[in-house]
């Protein structure tokens, strides 16, 4: 069996069209990530206990339950119980960016929990709130800590885009095996749609590492 | 700490909607499809890489991004239930099979003039031997009223009323056959097995040739790799035998003939 490159070429326009879909699911699953994850971040370290406990609910079930699992149940077995018509996309960012959520507050908290307490006993004591304190003193301060375990989860969510396959939603996953469906060559196609993914990842890795740098206000200070 | 918790109650208010909002309507009955040529403009369900997606991209005026592929025909029937589609197209026997054991779920059936298509036992390009031992004891039991049996069993008029069993043979030699098992009546598990049509009728092939059968549940896609990469001897799936895919394995003769079905919602 050889490896046929110009087979690779052949199927790399349906490939790029599927991995700009990935990318897209990607960016905007991410995005409303990090507003989910940031608002139970907040939940999770606020003094009011019914938002605590649903924070809590929160990232404990969807950090403790499959994504595909979540996936079916967004797409399959709710609109049977609440009567909505499910659209494949919707769904796949939807269940994306819930899942997402969970881990990018989990990923904020431990930011929070790392400034250390005397900023906010500091900030307060010069007669902001808890919220202003939090505002413009906390949180700026955790969410640079947070970049590099971001860029993990941002990594992870464009891998785990890969599980839409099984709402038809045709990304870089689902077009490989529509390919091979029809014309079977699986080396071809699988070490393909790897280094695609790799390449995005490693997208994503440049990206984090520069806006480590940008934000990494400590060692310009030193200089 | 007020002003976040507003913004937080919005935000989280204005994402419900926005799901809810996407898919308001209900899920109501088709009423509007009569034929294969009514389905152009509509969002059609097929299960990926079978010959219902092939018939659903020959028709007029199709929309390739209107065809959504499902892995199993399963899920593309259950998405019409809950109104992301306007119609499947599968195999026949496996769409009535479906409906008749599940008519909480509200699908009803159109019938046009599809081709006939015939399954075919599929095993790696060249394997000669095999197909030859296939194809012998297929015309065996085909004559000593064994594939009646089977066949009765499974679309019979009283069908599910035998309970025709081969029993399975034990031997060294093992035969190794990869089905997708989420296409009731042909395959579909129960208690941790392959059963139905084409198990029963792989049973009594592997019999037929003395060897002992080990029946293996492969993903609909993985079929012809696992072939190709020896994974597994052969396959039966209610799988078609079509100009294209004999260009990558080699198919038996035929053993079941079918047609396809478009599936809409209705009682």
């Amino acid at each position: 069996m050889v490896f046929k490159w110009d087979f690779v070429i052949d199927i790399l326009p349906e490939l790029l069209k599927g991995a700009l879909l990935t990318i897209e699911l990607t960016i905007v699953s991410i995005l409303i990530g990090i507003v989910i994850g940031l608002i139970i971040s907040i939940f999770r370290v606020s003094n009011i206990r019914p938002l605590k406990w649903f924070a809590k609910g929160y990232v404990d079930f969807f950090r403790g339950t499959p994504l595909l699992v979540q996936i079916m149940i967004i797409h399959f077995a709710l609109p049977r119980i609440v009567g909505y018509v499910p659209i494949a996309l919707v769904s796949g960012i939807a269940a994306l960016a819930i899942n997402s959520g969970a881990y990018v507050a989990e990923i904020f908290r431990a930011g929070i929990v790392a400034v250390n307490k005397g900023q906010m006993e500091a900030a307060r004591s010069l007669g902001m709130n808890w919220s202003q304190a939090m505002r413009y003193v906390i949180l700026p301060q955790a969410l640079k800590i947070s970049i590099p375990p971001l860029g993990n989860e941002f990594i992870a969510l464009l891998k785990d885009s890969s599980l839409l396959f099984a709402i038809t939603i045709e990304e870089l996953m689902t077009t490989g095996r529509l390919i091979i469906g029809a014309r079977p060559r699986p080396t071809e196609v699988w070490f393909a749609v790897a280094i695609i993914y790799l390449i995005l990842t490693q997208g994503i890795s440049l990206l984090v590492n520069w806006a480590e740098k940008k934000f990494d206000t400590d060692s310009k200070v030193n200089m | 700490m007020r002003n976040i918790m507003k913004l937080a109650v919005v935000i989280l208010m204005i994402l419900g909607l926005v799901v809810i909002a996407s898919g308001c309507g209900g899920a109501g009955e088709t009423t509007d499809i009569n034929g294969l040529e009514d389905l152009a403009g509509k969002k059609v369900g097929v299960q990926a890489n079978t010959t219902g997606q092939y018939a659903a991209e020959k028709v007029e005026g199709m929309k390739n991004e209107d065809i959504k592929k499902y892995p199993t025909t399963p899920d593309a029937l259950m998405a019409l239930s809950t109104g992301e589609l306007d119609a499947v197209v599968a195999d026949s026997p496996v769409v009535l099979n479906y409906i008749k054991h599940n008519p909480e779920i509200g699908l009803k059936t159109v019938e046009d003039d599809f081709e006939k298509e015939y399954y075919g036992i599929a095993v790696k390009e060249g394997n000669k031997e095999l197909m030859n031992g296939i194809n012998e004891a297929l015309a065996t039991i085909k004559e000593n009223g064994t594939y009646d049996k089977v066949y009765n069993k499974y679309f019979g008029e009283a069908s599910s009323g035998t309970d025709f069993k081969v029993e399975p043979v034990e031997s060294d030699k093992t035969f190794v056959v990869g089905t997708e098992a989420a296409y009731a009546p042909f395959e579909w598990q129960e208690n941790g097995e392959i059963t139905g049509f084409d198990a029963d009728l792989i049973q009594a092939i592997a019999a037929e040739m003395g060897v002992e059968l080990v029946h293996q549940n492969v993903a609909w896609d993985a079929l012809y790799p696992s072939l190709n990469t020896g994974a597994i001897d052969a396959v039966i799936s209610a799988m078609t035998i079509t100009e294209e895919r004999e260009q990558e394995v080699d198919f038996s003769e035929p053993y079941f003939e079918a047609m396809q079905i478009i599936a809409i919602r209705g009682k």
